[in-house]
């Protein structure tokens, strides 16, 4: 550790700072602090809070039962394609959102591949509440993939030995060694999940579409409320700042060690 | 025979061969160089990895069989596994570790945590069965990791250099509750070790892997005797030369020549103990034959004996008592005569 | 290439790359147009821009909120075209503008529906079937407003399924298939003819739409006045607009 940097990397760095912060000072010096609590406390505000916290948490729940399984096939079964499986898992980060939320038409839409099927379940996707989670799940689920990854790679395999050698089946390895080693790492992997579903704009009005109540979810109704009601947007937009903040420093240990 | 293992397995350009069987009881000590093929064989027979060619037979049972296309899992070979730096769980407690197999198998909540507790009493760390791993001492974990392996009644326990991983005195310590350990398991184990002293002390036989190949497979004492390569001749203590021999004497490779009576012919080892060496400031008068002129490479101190090692056209280890090491006034690198009698010198075919 | 021609050439393409951003150009007018013009501007620019070379336009299209919530935060348009007159008389009072807006076209709403008209659907109290799925545009944009406003004098109650953000949106759900039917302008079911059908509403039900132009800077009267002069009134009529 260093305590006087050169200049050259000082001033870049402070510039990047107040690139950084400038926005949400922004956003906290226009707040209407005193209306805050009255804003946040209407009946559309609570609707699509209420909303996102039901779709972003069913959305972590999906993302983790299937991640998990996935994360660990990739981590420890080597088969042909292998590559191409990891690519496909973490091309919902580098995707633009609304060009996912397209893709989702198309795959789960009325017209999309498995459409029919769908319908003859009697399941229909597109508008509805289900649908916002399949969205903030396809835009979400690689960070829980990464982290529990890593976190396999990085476990000693030799406790997974030791478990076999004392006569656990494998899903019992996995149950009661893999997981509780895994639980700080695939913790971590949840967390960011959970943020990123929360935040999800572009493929949740693509394919959930926006009905407050139903699909209008907090990046949605601060969108819409943003020229008609800016302060209504602004306290929204806060709410949502500050459930960021509490989530990364909640994970600051996994996240900068050390 | 409780294992019967016939193992042919290579991974990473090196491959290890071995066959090899362990008695029921018995305790069998894996040695050999670094890089031997040891920790390699002891996956293998425990099913840790996959034979390429080969059979494994424990308890009178086929676990694995290549060509017949048996292959047991782990899981259910009865085979305990103590592994270098233990490999406690640390999320659990030292009564869930030692607990963890029995559960595996069935064994009820109460009852299996009964029975840990008794092994941990043991190990004598019962007081402190609701820890976490992270709090014991490299050996007071070990301990825990052979009572853990041991709590389900394997019919053979395996150990991958338990011991590697503690200081000098820990070992010495670790190495003495194990035998007790053993004597009281009676059930068959493999030790891989690097340490002598180890072998010697736990094992009642001992398997020689070089390179991946079984070299020497005997008792201690049978090993002295006729220490197969340079390797085993360092471990057992001796003097050990490759040569021809020529009726009464045989040529070294280095061209020397030794004197020996009945040498016979052909290749042969010829070894010699350290004690059958003497030393002398002048070169000596008298019947030794064998004389060489050498410098003291290196003089090692072991209470009333020392050790010196000199090289010279015939390099060899000599071992005197401290006293004649004083009268000689040895000093490292100080010119000595070494003198070996023919009749010290044993000989056998390669 | 040598290090330092690579450099050069990046330099160069960057360089010329940057007129193309930002209307700091003394020849690139900057016009925002709503959603629903979006099939009519491009045209309307291609005849401005015949025998007037060396000028350029960039195009932004967006919902009128956003453009006018845009131009409030200084956006740099030159001109701008909405589908209320509402939004403009806003910018006017905000002093804004660069002279009064004018209004060039008018525009009547439709529903579209899939192409053939699976659901029969034939007029505005059909969209209340059970079943089906229909979107509108969300109340804060023009095209909802009016889609409001025209459910209101038929007195048909509609549960929409969404809200879309611009009256293209509601469109690409219908062509997508996976909307039903959606209530969009005239003009945007002739634009998306083969991919959506068309189904006329009474007139009595109809709202008329009246899309004001204005001038932001000086620079913009030009284009402002080809929209008014008859050749660009001539391009608005073959795309459906009628005149103001």
């Amino acid at each position: 550790m260093t305590r006087r940097p050169p200049l050259a990397l000082a001033v870049p760095a402070g510039l990047g700072v107040m690139f950084l912060a400038l926005p949400l000072v922004g956003l906290v010096q226009r707040a209407p602090w005193a209306a805050v609590g009255h804003q946040l406390a209407s009946h559309e505000v609570r609707q699509a809070l209420r909303l996102s916290l039901v779709t972003s948490l069913a959305a972590t729940a999906l993302a983790v039962v299937l991640g998990v399984p996935l994360a660990w096939v990739l981590a420890r079964v080597s088969f042909r394609g292998r590559a191409l499986v990891r690519a496909l898992a973490l091309l919902p980060i580098v995707l633009p959102p609304v060009v996912g939320g397209v893709a989702l038409l198309l795959a789960f839409g009325r017209r999309g591949l498995l459409g029919g099927w769908l319908a003859a379940l009697g399941v229909r996707l597109p508008f509805t509440t289900a649908g916002a989670v399949v969205a903030e799940t396809f835009v979400a689920m690689p960070f829980v993939v990464l982290a529990t990854e890593a976190g396999l790679r990085s476990l000693d395999p030799r406790y997974e030995e030791a478990a076999a050698t004392l006569g656990a089946r494998p899903w019992s390895v996995f149950r009661r060694v893999t997981l509780p080693l895994l639980a700080p790492s695939l913790g971590a992997g949840a967390a960011l999940c959970w943020a990123r579903a929360l935040g999800e704009f572009g493929a949740t009005i693509t394919f959930a579409g926006n009905l407050p109540g139903r699909t209008q979810t907090m990046p949605l109704a601060v969108y819409v409320a943003l020229e008609s009601q800016p302060d209504g947007a602004i306290a929204l937009s806060l709410l949502l700042v500050a459930v960021s903040v509490v989530v990364l420093v909640l994970l600051r240990r996994r996240l900068f060690p050390a | 025979m409780t294992l019967v293992a016939d193992v042919q397995t290579g991974a990473g350009g090196f491959s290890v061969d071995a066959a090899f069987a362990v008695g029921a009881g018995e305790t069998v000590a894996l040695v050999g160089p670094n890089g031997a093929g040891k920790t390699t064989l002891l996956r293998a027979v425990a099913g840790l990895s996959t034979l390429d060619d080969g059979r494994v037979v424990v308890g009178g049972r086929v676990v694995e069989d290549r060509r017949a296309g048996i292959r047991v899992p782990v899981e259910d070979r009865a085979i305990g596994f103590v592994f270098q730096d233990h490999a406690l769980f640390p999320h659990l407690s030292l009564l869930d570790n030692v607990a963890f197999g029995l559960r595996a198998r069935g064994v009820g909540r109460a009852e299996a945590a009964a029975r840990a507790r008794r092994r941990l009493d043991r190990v004598g760390l019962a007081d402190r069965a609701s820890d976490r791993p992270a709090r014991l001492s490299g050996g007071e974990a070990q301990r825990v990791a052979v009572a853990r392996a041991v709590a389900v009644e394997p019919t053979l326990l395996l150990l991958d250099e338990p011991f590697a991983s503690l200081d000098v005195r820990a070992r010495a310590e670790a190495r003495h509750h194990l035998r007790d350990e053993l004597s009281v398991f009676g059930g068959t184990a493999v030790v891989v070790t690097h340490d002598p002293v180890e072998a010697m002390t736990l094992a009642s036989r001992l398997l020689v892997l070089e390179e991946g190949r079984v070299v020497q497979d005997g008792t201690p004492a049978a090993i002295s005797e006729r220490p197969r390569s340079a390797y085993v001749a360092e471990l057992v203590g001796v003097n050990l030369f490759r040569g021809r021999a020529h009726g009464d004497h045989v040529i070294l490779l280095s061209g020397a020549h030794l004197v020996i009576a009945d040498a016979g012919h052909g290749d042969v080892l010829a070894v010699a103990h350290p004690r059958a060496v003497a030393l002398h400031r002048h070169p000596p008068e008298g019947t030794p034959r064998n004389v060489w002129a050498g410098v003291a490479d290196r003089v090692e101190h072991l209470g009333e004996r020392v050790r010196v090692r000199v090289g010279g056209a015939v390099p060899l280890v000599a071992e005197v008592t401290a006293a004649s090491a004083r009268e000689l006034r040895l000093a490292d690198g100080g010119e000595v005569w070494a003198s070996l009698k023919a009749t010290e010198v044993t000989v056998f075919p390669v | 290439m040598s290090a330092r021609r690579a450099i050069a050439a990046a330099v160069a393409a960057l360089a010329a790359l940057v007129p193309a951003c930002g209307g700091s150009s003394a020849h690139t007018v900057t016009v925002f147009g709503a959603a629903s013009l979006t099939g009519v501007l491009p045209e309307l620019r291609q005849e401005f821009l015949r025998g007037r070379a060396g000028e350029r336009i960039t195009l932004d299209l967006a919902g009128t909120p956003q453009l006018v919530a845009q131009i409030e935060a200084g956006a740099p348009a030159d001109v701008v075209a909405t589908a209320d007159e509402a939004s403009l008389a806003e910018l006017r009072a905000r002093r804004l503008l660069d002279g009064p807006p004018v209004v060039f076209a008018r525009n009547r709403l439709a529903i579209a529906v899939r192409p053939g008209n699976p659901r029969h659907i034939r007029d505005l109290a059909d969209l209340a079937q059970s079943g089906l799925v229909v979107v509108f545009a969300d109340a804060r944009v023009p095209a909802g407003k009016y889609a409001a406003a025209a459910l209101g004098r038929a007195h048909v109650s509609v549960h929409p399924a969404s809200l879309e953000q611009d009256v293209k949106a509601v469109v690409a759900k219908v062509a997508l298939g996976e909307a039903d039917a959606g209530i969009v302008y005239v003009t945007d079911v002739r634009a998306a003819s083969g991919k959506v059908g068309g189904v006329a509403i009474a007139a009595s039900d109809n709202v008329v739409a009246r899309y004001p132009i204005a001038a932001i800077t000086a620079r913009g009267r030009a284009f402002r006045d080809f929209i008014l002069s008859p050749d660009g009134q001539r391009v608005l009529r073959r795309a459906g607009f009628s005149s103001p």
